[in-house]
């Protein structure tokens, strides 16, 4: 899951992207509001985590330039201000939540899944096709009732391929849902993934999960 | 504790009650003057039918009354009394009512009447008319005398021609006053009931018509007793009493003074709050990083130049905070001692340390070393810290910050400049309020928009001029004034 934290101050925004990193998910950070928004222009995103009183663009602002592009990403309201009337109109904006600082960083995690759940009309944490089981919470994948021992971008892959099941993912698209902005990575890390993720998925017996659509890229039924 | 209500009503109360006390005396006194009056009147009209009863009959003296028709001399109820005199003492007559007792004879002239009160027997108080007089002759004889005419003046005349044979005669006559005394009783009883009466009418009357006049001053209080620190928006009515209208509109506008100071206050509390849930969820959130992986020590070690930037933080907001409320309280001393001033600037950018460095924030010190100034050194470098870290907070990434010094006039003026790309002219008046700061100050590290605002402060009680320029291209300078070298 990719999550974009627009977050002016520099500890905070540190602490943010080492502990939701750790939590596994795929994190750009952006100092301020005009940042945010050259992030969100050239890259999807899951979740939105945005703070209101951000320098060069606050943070309704930018929320306003989101929707209005037509771009459904959830977004997570993290403020210093905590009245009813910020939430509301914090909401009636377009923001899907609303944190007010100071925040339990488990709960802004378990937030940012249950958004990222939605995404994808998803209400459960638990998915399962065929006899592999996807738990999002968890970040757990099970086949054939056995417990699949992958890597970070391994899962990551194969949550966006069954977040997004019949639809196909070039190799591009998911380089980017797992690879962070500004690192370089090339398509064929993505390959190398899928590769290591089928064998490990034949070892429990799963033949085919993960297909290709020769010339696109892979897709899930 | 007095209240107006009896106070006013004791006064109306007290101050009609001699009135009418003395319109009481004043009644009495004549009505009891008039009554006695007319029982003169009457005292000397019967003395005067008894004198008509004697007459001067040849050299004797007769006179004819018979009680039978004046029963009022002899009765035993209540009886009157007379005596008649002549010149030497003899007794002419007395009323069978007397007995054995005599009237007292006084010393009176011919016809002049003389009043006493006296005692009558039976222990009954009285008053008796007594005064001399002629008799007349026998009407037989009235030719021989060639006198006609009324009473007194055939009195006289007999005085003048008979002054051979002149007899005069005592009369005294008494009665009883009870009557008199009972008439003055039943007046005074009337006037004191009268009295009485309208006293406790007035003191009804008082007591409604002061309360009711007090109500406008009841409500006030009832209104005033409804505020309290959560309803200061509150304003008495204006009521339509005049007496009340100066002293509403005094505590209505004492009222607006207050929601204004209790409004700044709650402003401010409410900034303090506010600046220290960012400290506080920066601390917590890598509290809670560190705690879930604590066996990442990169990680963990990275969190530590955070963690000393973040108290630094929090330390200069509580050290401004605490020295802002000493300044408004005035209990701030300033202690004149000369000291180094270029080492001190020294010594403060030293504490900048990791922001400085990962911005490339550089600072040219042009202060001479060993520069002594004459000052308050704690409360300058105060100074110094906050519009050192004002100008970092303000400068981009890559620049430089100046710092220089100017003799005028025998006094030191020390000016800091930086480059503030975001700053506008319009922002000058306003950034030394407290809590005002613009946006992007926050863009690196935390600023609670209190430095400037302790600067000013701190300047005024050291006698220092704080003058903030900004130039066309786009160079901010602070400069302050007025610091004596040593």
């Amino acid at each position: 899951m990719k999550v974009l934290v627009v977050e002016d101050s520099q500890r905070l925004r540190h602490a943010l992207g080492e502990g939701l990193r750790r939590s596994g998910f795929t994190v750009d950070l952006a100092r301020d509001g005009e940042e945010g928004l050259n992030y969100v222009s050239v890259a999807e995103y899951d979740v939105i985590v945005l703070d209101i009183l951000l320098p060069k663009l606050d943070g309704t602002t930018l929320l306003k330039e989101i929707r209005k592009s037509g771009n459904p990403v959830n977004v997570l309201i993290l403020s210093a201000k905590d009245m009813v009337e910020d939430r509301v109109a914090g909401l009636e904006l377009g923001a899907d939540d609303y944190m007010v600082k100071p925040f339990s960083f488990d709960e802004l995690v378990a937030r940012i899944k249950a958004l990222g759940r939605r995404k994808f009309e998803q209400k459960t944490s638990v998915i399962k096709i065929d006899q592999v089981t996807l738990d999002i919470s968890k970040r757990q994948v099970w086949a054939n009732k056995q417990l699949l021992q992958l890597t970070r971008a391994e899962y990551n892959i194969l949550e966006q391929l069954v977040l997004r099941r019949g639809r196909v993912l070039s190799k591009n698209q998911l380089m980017e849902w797992v690879s962070e902005s500004d690192s370089v990575s090339t398509s064929n890390v993505v390959e190398v993934m899928v590769s290591s993720l089928r064998k490990k998925l034949v070892q429990s017996n799963i033949e085919v999960f993960i297909k290709t659509k020769r010339g696109f890229g892979y897709y899930v039924d | 504790m007095k209240s107006i209500q009896s106070r006013l009503t004791t006064f109306i109360i007290l101050g009609t009650a001699v009135l009418l006390l003395a319109a009481g005396l004043i009644i009495d006194r004549r009505l009891s003057s008039q009554l006695e009056g007319e029982f003169h009147k009457n005292l000397l009209a019967k003395a005067m039918t008894l004198v008509t009863l004697s007459e001067h009959d040849a050299g004797e003296i007769e006179f004819d009354l018979d009680e039978e028709l004046m029963p009022e001399f002899k009765r035993r109820h209540q009886p009157e009394y007379f005596q008649l005199w002549l010149a030497d003492g003899e007794v002419l007559r007395k009323s069978t009512s007397l007995g054995n007792a005599d009237l007292r004879r006084l010393n009176v002239g011919l016809d002049e009447p003389v009043f006493t009160d006296l005692n009558l027997p039976g222990n009954r108080s009285g008053q008796a008319v007594s005064f001399m007089f002629i008799p007349q002759t026998d009407p037989d004889e009235e030719d021989e005398q060639d006198v006609s005419g009324r009473e007194e003046e055939r009195g006289e005349l007999v005085a003048d021609n008979a002054s051979e044979n002149t007899i005069r005669v005592q009369i005294s006559l008494a009665q009883g006053r009870e009557d008199l005394d009972e008439l003055l009783l039943t007046m005074r009883t009337t006037l004191l009931a009268t009295f009485l009466i309208l006293m406790i009418a007035l003191a009804a009357l008082a007591r409604y018509s002061v309360s009711r006049g007090l109500v406008p001053l009841k409500n006030m209080t009832r209104e005033v007793a409804e505020l309290d620190a959560s309803r200061l928006h509150m304003r008495l009515a204006g009521t339509e009493t005049e007496e009340l209208t100066p002293i509403t509109q005094q505590l209505n506008g004492l009222l607006d003074r207050l929601e204004q100071a209790f409004q700044r206050e709650k402003r401010f509390s409410g900034n303090v709050a506010h600046e220290l849930r960012t400290p506080i969820s920066e601390l917590r959130a890598i509290a809670e990083v560190g705690k879930g992986w604590p066996e990442e020590r990169d990680m963990v070690e990275s969190f530590f130049g955070d963690l000393v930037g973040l108290a630094d933080d929090m330390e200069r907001t509580v050290v401004n905070l605490l020295m802002l409320a000493r300044l408004d309280a005035g209990t701030q001393e300033v202690k004149q001692e000369p000291f180094d001033l270029t080492e001190l600037v020294d010594g403060i950018w030293k504490r900048f340390g990791a922001e400085v460095t990962q911005r490339e924030i550089s600072l040219d010190n042009r202060l001479k070393p060993g520069l002594m100034v004459q000052s308050d050194k704690d409360k300058l470098k105060l100074i110094l810290i906050n519009v050192l870290y004002n100008a970092v907070s303000y400068s981009p990434t890559n620049s430089e910050i100046v710092i220089e010094a100017n003799e005028i006039e025998s006094e030191l003026e020390i000016a800091v400049s930086n480059k503030a790309v975001n700053l506008s002219e319009s922002d000058l008046p306003m950034m030394f309020e407290r809590f005002w700061r613009k946006d992007q100050v926050r863009a690196e590290g935390n600023h609670a928009g209190l430095g400037l605002s302790l600067v000013k402060a701190l300047a005024e009680i050291l006698n220092l001029r704080i003058k903030a320029l900004l130039d066309a291209g786009h160079r901010f300078t602070l400069s302050l004034s007025g610091l004596a070298p040593a």
